[in-house]
């Protein structure tokens, strides 16, 4: 009788508390012998359990199930998007034999296709791929061998193959800056090994397997005995996988359309909505009709709004200042400061031919009063309207003043004269820039001068 | 010194509607990304750290992007844009800052800007985000 070589791709939402990591979706490959299990098992991905009748799995990839290791195993795969597919495959099977417990002899031990990972580099795209690199060695505290190295949209994305070196690179995000001082940021993520890695050892894995398939296989019956095959001592579990893929490309066994797809040439476009989820509810229609029912209405809806704290309109109206004169009067009541023009970061996020929003952030030390010598950062957000043609009127202001990060007190209040450090500017027209430039000039002038 | 009652009442109505859009805005990004961008204007635009990504197909591929977030909104303030600057549109600067887990990466503090805004239909005003400006802290 034959056995069904099936292949899962499952979907696994994990649920978890809010101080671990939440996984949207992962999705991991079984393969299932009707009366093999045992076997099976011991050929996934040590990541991953499975359970007899073929359900859906629940593995946590950061437990240790005890498995044993399979390195050929397809590995553990993470991804954005959800979506559920079965693919079956039949082979000519031959008797319920055990596939042989030694592990095969490889070259490179510490090179599996279990501990890939995908650095990405968001609008990567900017930086060539040399300078890049060194940037991040620079900062890296292990030497790093990227793999495959492409651009991608407008990412740059390479691969690592060891969860040390992947971790290292983790604490690079953040702390690299291009020519014009804006923050490099990098991901990284579990990933399956690379396209050209996999083939590689895909070319390797035929070769060691050829020679016992090419002896089992009987030319005038057009079949291979697959127990004979597995039987050879050479073999472990891990490469049926690869025998799955041979059979079903050459001449042998009995197979239907091969749809046995590695993970990586998944369909972005088989996607269903997470569970739970309400995808045709426009939450922007929802009303509520008084302030209790606002409140626990979001609070029902919404549970993590627990940690937003919900502004007290009262309070509004105490922080919000209208008018020029009200305005001026409540920044002089502030205590005297004294900014750092060199941690100054300005951002032009917006602009029309007659508005302009940017917004700068930094920090700033305090001259006087009960705080003196304390250190805060701030971050201050204005729209300006032209007043005429080489100066701006403010007509929206926002501030935020928080502690500073302990680092960024270190830095030195040195330079008198602000210089724009523009994290971005659009399209911004020469005049608006020179108007952006005056405005960090006037803004270090103290605001007794500024009611002149 | 006090606002008139027709501005208080004029800031109160745009203020609160801003605060549960930005409510659905992080719920929306760390539960269903994929629907975020029904949140933007077509033209809007974003600046992520310093990057820029303008229309609704870079927006997609920009979040698509994106690992899979943990926001925690710690701070939230609104004000209405000068009537002068928006004159047929209600229009609100919003400003949060908070701190976010992107998967696989260590946690940041943030600080986001966004103005949004009032868009009217038949049966509701419907709020857009027509730019957004978003950091990294630390």
């Amino acid at each position: 009788s034959n056995f069904d070589l099936t292949v899962y791709l499952c979907e696994y939402n994990k649920q978890v508390t809010s101080l671990q990591r939440r996984a949207r979706c992962r999705h991991i490959y079984q393969r299932r012998y009707n009366n093999w299990s045992e076997e099976v098992r011991s050929g996934i991905h040590p990541s991953s359990q499975q359970q007899q009748d073929g359900d859906q799995a629940t593995s946590d990839v950061h437990k240790d199930t005890g498995v044993r290791y399979a390195p050929y195993a397809i590995p553990f795969c993470h991804r954005r998007g959800n979506f559920q597919k079965k693919d079956e495959t039949h082979v000519n099977k031959a008797t319920e034999q055990k596939p042989p417990e030694r592990k095969m002899e490889r070259n490179r031990q510490d090179e599996t296709l279990g501990s890939w990972f995908k650095i990405r580099i968001p609008f990567g795209i900017k930086y060539d791929e040399k300078w890049l690199l060194n940037l991040i060695q620079k900062q890296c505290s292990v030497p790093f061998t990227p793999v495959e190295f492409h651009y991608e949209k407008m990412q740059a994305q390479f691969f690592i193959e060891n969860a040390n070196i992947a971790f290292a690179l983790k604490n690079v995000n953040g702390v690299i800056y291009n020519e014009a001082n804006e923050r490099i940021s990098i991901f990284v993520e579990p990933c399956d090994a690379p396209h050209s890695v996999l083939k590689e050892l895909k070319s390797e894995k035929v070769e060691q397997i050829k020679l016992p398939v090419k002896e089992r296989y009987d030319v005038s019956q057009q079949s291979l005995d697959i127990q004979r095959v597995r039987s050879d001592p050479g073999w472990d579990t891990g490469v049926w996988v690869y025998l799955s893929w041979l059979c079903f490309s050459g001449p042998c066994g009995s197979s239907s359309s091969s749809q046995v797809k590695s993970a990586g040439e998944m369909d972005k476009g088989e996607r269903l909505e997470p569970e739970g989820m309400c995808a045709d509810r426009n939450p922007l229609c929802t009303t509520f009709p008084d302030k209790s029912t606002n409140i626990s209405s979001i609070l029902e809806l919404f549970p993590k709004l627990l940690t937003l704290k919900l502004k007290d309109p009262h309070l509004r109206v105490q922080l919000l200042k209208h008018t020029k004169r009200v305005i001026l009067h409540t920044l002089c009541v502030l205590p005297k400061t004294q900014h750092d023009f060199s941690s100054f970061v300005v951002d032009t996020w917006f602009q029309t031919e007659t508005m302009l929003c940017f917004s700068v952030s930094g920090v700033f030390k305090e001259v006087e009063g009960s705080s003196q010598g304390c250190v805060r950062a701030f971050t201050r957000t204005f729209i300006a309207i032209p007043a005429s043609s080489s100066s701006l009127c403010i007509v929206n202001d926002e501030l935020f003043v928080s502690d500073s990060n302990p680092k960024k007190t270190e830095s030195v209040f040195l330079i008198p004269k602000p210089t724009c450090c523009a994290s971005s500017i659009s399209t911004l027209s020469m005049e608006w820039q020179a108007m952006v430039q005056a405005f960090s000039t006037w803004s270090g002038m103290n605001v007794q001068d500024s009611q002149k | 010194m006090a606002m008139s009652m027709d501005f208080k009442t004029y800031v109160d109505q745009a203020c609160r509607a801003a605060e549960k859009f930005v409510n659905i805005y992080y719920e929306t990004m760390d539960k269903r990304r994929q629907a975020l961008t029904r949140l933007y204007l077509d033209k809007a635009t974003l600046i992520w750290n310093g990057n820029f990504v303008t229309g609704l197909e870079a927006l997609t591929n920009f979040f698509d992007m994106l690992p899979s977030s943990e926001f925690q909104v710690n701070m939230l303030d609104c004000q209405p844009v000068h009537e002068q600057v928006k004159q047929t549109q209600t229009t609100v600067l919003v400003v949060t800052s908070g701190t976010v887990k992107f998967d696989g990466n260590r946690q940041h503090y943030f600080k986001q800007n966004f103005l949004l805004t009032a868009q009217s239909t038949p049966n509701n005003i419907v709020w857009k985000i027509a730019s957004d400006c978003f950091h990294f802290q630390d």
